[in-house]
């Protein structure tokens, strides 16, 4: 197979863009038509599929050409930049990567619904939706005038078809778990006509949130591909047809990936994006990203470490933002092991670590303690839980050892129980992050001083996958981060009919904690949750399955030049399609 | 010098077979299983073994080491687990960037390590002799990484900063606007970005090239037939290019061969720091997260590429020392 | 012009105090400096450190070996100083051996002997190293007190967990020296052998080794050695000195080999033939010690690069596990902190290359003096 380049010609619609008219003669690339460039591959079915689906979206959007730009906002190309790639690219069906998703759900595909600040659902693909009165039906009526980037038009059979997708155990469909309460068989879906299409489920909560998560794939492309080729189907790296705001241009391996404003996209959502091109690069070194960041070459920075950030305060090109987010990390503790098993001594491993100092010299002081599950901004948060049951206290916790019966009985600085055996333990985390190896240290040397001995270990991320993931469970303490979803759901974590399961690393075994995780998905309503919300938590507090450190917040760095950026826990590229950049700066 | 050329090339058909059954095993028998890279923790266990289905991973190692072996009898790498596309593709696509690097890289080394290794050894002991050997050192001492850090922050950061004349790009092969550059812009473009990563690496070779050239032309320049040479009234500039230096580059010739495999591993480090989309650092990000597939592909380039170098450079030292037989 | 005080009272005297100064005194830098200082400082130490000193005798082995290198240090240097400046005056030069030769022509290369100097003192620190520390390389301060900048009370600041770089910085070199001294010996032993048989011999023993250098060498050194650490899950030193020796030789073949390839058509091996004798004695004491200078400087070239290349594998975060502080790893720790905590990576960096450089020194030196071809 032998790569050949082949032009996609995509006319922009800017003829003349006022004060940018280019007296750079060819190279004019804020004004006037251009041209784009893709890669794919020759020879064979995928090739062939790439060239015909190219042919057809550059014939699509032919027809845009001249057209007027409705405002000065218009133009400029924006670049973002981090140190981790989009490995399956825009394939919803198999990618599972939040670069991924923020990339399918906001540039180039769409959700049936979006959330606003208040993770309330609003309209996007979707127009209205109807829930019958028992929550057991919901109704989507689908915009009429959403295309495919090659032409064709977006319907019901697109939403059908996805779902359809999700549900089939051979996609492998890495968040199947959304679909648990919707009806799978053949009736659960209904196409009733080429807007609208019903769904049925058995009552839960937050049952919008999987719409909000998974975008609409093409029926008309991927609808024939078998199940176990999806996932290497060019489709996905190779030539993405979306039908989002931004139209796929090209992807340069390990490089960049480049997309260009789409003119098709419906005024109502916001039209054409004020951006010509956007492009995302991939920089693993950080000095190197942060180098690119302070001297203009990239103008969003995704997620500097809390360290890096001084040199990005400093400077008078770009600013910083930060948010609150959805991911927390904490120390998993394997029950099952003797020195663990009881549940003060878990306890006392989280009052004897001070977690606020972590915070403070960490993370800069950008994030805050967590005692539970639940993000702080998100609405069954409730700040007093733990507070103070969880404080950083060592003598507290030297007392709680001591009532488990662990005291030093040989004067060695660690403590025994009865029969004898050491209260030391290990710590794992993988390699590659500083931050957890960090916390695996701190808590050596902090534990140390109540009478604990612990070893950090560091592991390679797939074995400790398995170590923590499969019999034996070979583990004591684990460094982890989770990245909640808003519809929170500790099932999997810690209920007690999936202990051997993967994610149980705890092996919790509590009947008080199943009836919360089995009863809090049915509450439909979010006010009566929240107490009930509260309620589990503080179980979880008493159990302490782990010590939960603290959700960090998000920081990016961003360029002064761009306008209109809005993040929040949604996503870093949440409203990209109005982010723009003033004529005199592009 | 034919038969020994073809003889080398069969010979070097089983020894890259060797080496690609020795990366097929060390890597599938490593512990850890991949598909746990790209299985989410909400998954259930049955759409993590369908995971590893569509991965091929289910079968057993030596079924799946004769269907490697016969993808690559035709010329099929397979499928890269991390960037699902197929792995000849993808080193299609990076391979010229490295081979752009590493060549550029060789060619300023050899000319830079070559002319100031002529000219410690004609004034040896001199000052010149020990500031370039100590500077020479200097950068050959440092860590590639670390000296291609030093210059992103002095070359790229701080000369854009403080206002300098010229500030060069400290990342990928090209500017973002490269497809509308005419054809003399591409060129400039492809050279700032080249100058960074091609000088660390450069830099690194070149002193220790120029401390074998010095060694080399010491020697050669006392023998005796220098000493004819110049009795003869020839001038010293011919004395030295013209007579010593074909003997002395002997040596340095099979720092060629020497270099070859450092070269291509020695640019992951080059490639990480500058992001430069190339080989190395596609082959080492894989073996971080286990894509099998592109491990096995890349070492197997690879391991070709310095074959085929060390060929060449044999071959060279032949031509240019009458006094090595291949018989 | 004597080239030594000579015996006399006030040679002695000065001696018995100051050892070295005597020797310095008639311009002898080299020795001269080394033993003064070595002197001074180890009498320092000793001092200000006595009560670690006193109690390294019950410690771990490592103290015990410090101790013990302040003790033989002193000893040692006095003893010879004293030695030397009750030895006669040399009268005659004449009859002097190759290696008493050589040794002066190095004595005679300034950088080269700075360089020695350089390579002694590192490994005297890194023997001393456990008296002589502040702070526990392991031990982490206070949170607040992390990425401190270098400070009176710690000298090259603190790192990402508040250690002292400084006390790791000493601890890293015994780590950094002694993977480079091991593997470099595994590597340039075999590689001088095999090469040396090979070229020597030729046919088809030069056949098969060479195939089997072509082997090592065309495999990717880094992919062997990632999956190596990967396969066996343990970052230990062992391993990774074993693999780095292991794979590096390949070179030093490839280079003794070519040597002996041009050596073999020399006159004074054909002569060597031509006395009959046996093969083993023409490559043992005939082939290889004239192939010795490139094996030199392959082997000084070597540690640099070994140490180098560890640096490296901890870039790729398979170095040494934590908290083991060896120099690649603090270089690697700190590079995502150049433009906030720079002394974390740029310390350990100057150290890798100052070292490197003063081995290369050395070898160079050595290497001039060693070739009659090469000496002015």
């Amino acid at each position: 197979m032998r790569v050949r380049l082949t032009r996609l010609i995509l006319v922009a619609g800017l003829a003349v863009t006022i004060g940018a008219c280019g007296g750079d003669g060819g190279a004019s690339r804020e004004a006037g038509p251009w041209m784009l460039e893709a890669s794919l591959a020759e020879a064979g079915a995928a090739v062939q599929f790439c060239e015909e689906v190219t042919a057809n979206v550059s014939a699509y959007m032919s027809q845009f050409e001249g057209q007027m730009p409705p405002s000065e906002r218009h133009g400029g190309a924006v670049v973002v930049a981090s140190i981790g790639d989009i490995p399956d690219g825009m394939n919803n069906h198999v990618s599972q990567d939040y670069t991924a998703s923020q990339h399918q759900s906001f540039v180039n595909l769409m959700t049936l619904v979006k959330y606003d600040e208040d993770q309330n659902p609003e309209p996007y693909l979707a127009e209205s939706w109807e829930v019958s009165d028992d929550a057991s039906e919901i109704t989507f009526h689908i915009r009429d005038d959403v295309y495919w980037h090659d032409g064709e038009l977006t319907d019901a059979y697109d939403v059908a078809y996805t779902f359809k997708r999700a549900i089939d155990p051979e996609t492998a469909f890495p968040n199947a778990a959304y679909w648990t309460h919707y009806e799978q068989g053949p009736d659960g879906v209904e196409v009733v006509d080429s807007f609208t299409v019903k769904f049925q489920m058995r009552p839960h909560a937050d049952y919008i949130d999987p719409w909000r998560a998974t975008t609409i794939m093409p029926e008309h492309l991927l609808g024939d591909v078998p199940s176990a080729e999806l996932r290497q189907h060019p489709y996905g790296t190779v030539c993405p047809v979306g039908n989002g705001p931004f139209i796929f241009v090209e992807h340069r391996e390990a490089a960049s990936w480049t997309f260009q404003a789409n003119p098709a996209f419906p005024a109502d959502l916001g039209g054409r994006p004020y951006l010509d091109r956007y492009v995302y690069r991939v920089i693993t070194e950080r000095t190197t990203l942060l180098t690119e960041l302070l001297t203009g070459g990239v103008d969003v920075f995704i997620r500097p470490f809390p360290d890096e950030v001084q040199a990005i305060l400093d400077s008078d090109v770009v600013d910083l933002l930060r948010y609150p987010f959805r991911g927390y990390v904490l120390v998993g503790w394997n029950a099952r092991r003797p020195q663990l098993a009881d549940k003060r001594v878990r306890q006392a491993l989280t009052r004897g670590t001070n977690r606020q100092e972590i915070v403070d010299a960490l993370l800069q002081g950008y994030g805050t303690v967590a005692n539970g599950s639940v993000p702080p901004f998100h609405w069954a948060y409730d700040p007093s839980i733990g507070r103070d049951a969880m404080s950083y206290d060592q003598d507290a916790a030297r007392a709680l050892l001591a009532a488990a019966g662990w005291v030093d009985r040989d004067g060695d600085g660690v403590r025994e129980n009865a029969a004898g055996v050491r209260l030391a333990i290990s710590i794992k985390y993988n390699h590659g992050n500083d931050m957890r190896q960090d916390i695996a240290e701190i808590m050596q040397a902090q534990l140390s001083q109540i009478g604990v001995e612990v070893t950090p270990m560091v592991v390679e991320w797939g074995t400790l996958l398995d170590q923590i993931g499969q019999t034996p469970r070979d583990f004591d303490g684990v460094v982890m981060g989770w990245i909640v979803e808003y519809k929170l759901d500790d099932t999997d974590l810690f209920h007690s009919d999936n202990i051997s399961e993967t994610y149980a690393w705890s092996g919790t075994q509590r009947p008080d904690i199943d009836r919360f995780l089995e009863e809090l998905p049915l509450v439909v309503d979010r006010e009566e949750a929240k107490p009930i919300w509260s309620e589990y938590q503080e179980l979880l507090v008493d159990e302490q399955p782990y010590t939960f450190f603290f959700f960090d917040d998000r920081l990016d760095g961003i360029n002064k030049r761009l306008r209109g950026v809005e993040m929040d826990a949604r996503g870093e590229w949440l409203n990209i399609k109005d982010w723009w950049i003033p004529a005199d700066q592009r | 010098m034919r038969t020994f050329i073809a003889r080398r090339l069969l010979g070097a058909i089983p020894l890259v077979l060797g080496i690609a059954t020795i990366i097929f095993f060390v890597v599938n028998l490593a512990p850890g299983d991949p598909a746990d890279r790209f299985s989410s923790p909400t998954m259930s266990a049955e759409a993590r073994e369908q995971v590893r289905v569509n991965m091929g991973l289910d079968q057993p190692i030596h079924i799946r080491y004769v269907r490697w072996l016969g993808a690559l009898a035709q010329g099929d790498l397979g499928v890269s687990f991390s960037r699902n596309r197929p792995v000849v593709d993808i080193i299609q696509e990076l391979l010229p960037n490295t081979l752009l690097l590493s060549f550029t890289a060789i060619g300023v080394a050899f000319v830079m390590g070559i002319l100031l290794g002529i000219l410690q050894a004609v004034r040896q002991y001199s000052l010149l002799d020990s500031i370039a050997s100590i500077v020479g050192l200097f950068f050959y001492s440092m860590p590639s990484f670390w000296l291609a850090l030093m210059m992103v922050l002095v070359f790229s950061l701080f000369a854009s900063v403080w206002g300098w004349p010229i500030s060069f790009p400290p990342s990928d092969i090209q500017d973002i606007d490269y497809a509308f550059f005419s054809p003399i812009e591409k060129v400039q473009d492809r050279l700032m970005h080249l100058a960074l990563p091609a000088t660390s690496l450069a830099l690194v070779l070149a002193a220790g090239i120029a401390r074998y050239t010095r060694t080399s032309m010491l020697e050669e320049i006392r023998q005796d037939f220098v000493r004819t040479a110049r009795a003869k009234g020839l001038s010293e500039p011919v004395v030295i290019f013209k007579h010593t230096l074909r003997n002395a580059l002997i040596p340095v010739i099979t720092l060629v061969g020497l270099y070859l495999p450092f070269l291509f591993s020695g640019t992951v480090f080059i490639e990480s720091v500058f992001a430069w989309p190339g080989m190395g650092k596609l082959v080492v990000d894989a073996i971080l997260q286990r894509d099998y597939p592109i491990i096995m592909g890349g070492s197997l380039v690879f391991a070709m590429m310095v074959v085929v170098g060390n060929l060449v450079a044999d071959v060279l030292y032949a031509v240019v020392d009458p006094r090595i037989r291949y018989d | 012009m004597t080239d030594r005080l000579g015996p006399g009272r006030r040679g002695l005297a000065l001696s018995a105090v100051l050892p070295g100064l005597p020797q310095l005194a008639v311009g002898r830098w080299g020795v001269g400096g080394l033993g003064l200082t070595v002197w001074i400082a180890f009498l320092a130490v000793l001092l200000t450190r006595w009560a670690r000193f006193a109690a390294a005798w019950g410690g771990p082995l490592d103290h015990q070996i410090a101790s013990l290198t302040v003790v033989a240090g002193l000893l040692g240097t006095w003893g010879w100083s004293m030695f030397d400046v009750s030895r006669p005056v040399e009268l005659d030069r004449s009859g002097v051996s190759q290696w008493r030769l050589a040794v002066q022509a190095f004595k005679k290369n300034r950088i080269a002997v700075i360089g020695a100097m350089v390579v002694v003192w590192v490994y005297l620190i890194a023997l001393v190293t456990p008296l002589i520390a502040p702070y526990d390389p392991a031990m982490q301060g206070p949170l607040p007190g992390r990425l401190a900048a270098p400070s009176s009370e710690f000298l090259l600041g603190t790192d990402h967990v508040a250690r002292d770089v400084f006390s790791r910085l000493m601890y890293g070199a015994r780590v950094s020296l002694s993977i480079g001294f091991v593997a470099v010996g595994i590597s340039v032993t075999i590689g001088t052998l095999l090469g040396a048989v090979a070229g020597y011999l030729g046919g088809w023993i030069d056949t098969v080794v060479m195939r089997f250098v072509d082997m090592v060498i065309s495999f990717p050194r880094l992919v062997l050695l990632i999956a190596i650490v990967a396969l066996f899950d343990t970052q230990s030193i062992f391993l990774i000195v074993a693999v780095l020796g292991f794979t590096q030789w390949p070179g030093t073949a490839r280079i003794v080999r070519g040597e002996v390839l041009s050596l073999r058509e020399r006159e004074f091996v054909e002569a060597t033939r031509a006395l009959g004798f046996s093969r083993r004695r023409i490559i043992l004491r005939h082939v290889i010690p004239n192939v010795l200078a490139p094996v030199i400087i392959a082997a000084t070239l070597g540690i640099g690069n070994v140490i180098v290349l560890e640096a490296g594998l901890s870039f790729l975060g398979l170095g040494l596990e934590p908290p083991t502080p060896s120099w690649g790893s603090m270089v690697a720790d700190g590079r995502d902190l150049l433009l906030n905590a720079w002394w974390i990576s740029t310390f350990p960096g100057l150290a890798i290359v100052l070292t490197v450089v003063a081995f290369n020194l050395v070898g160079d030196g050595l290497r001039d003096a060693l070739d009659p071809r090469l000496r002015a």
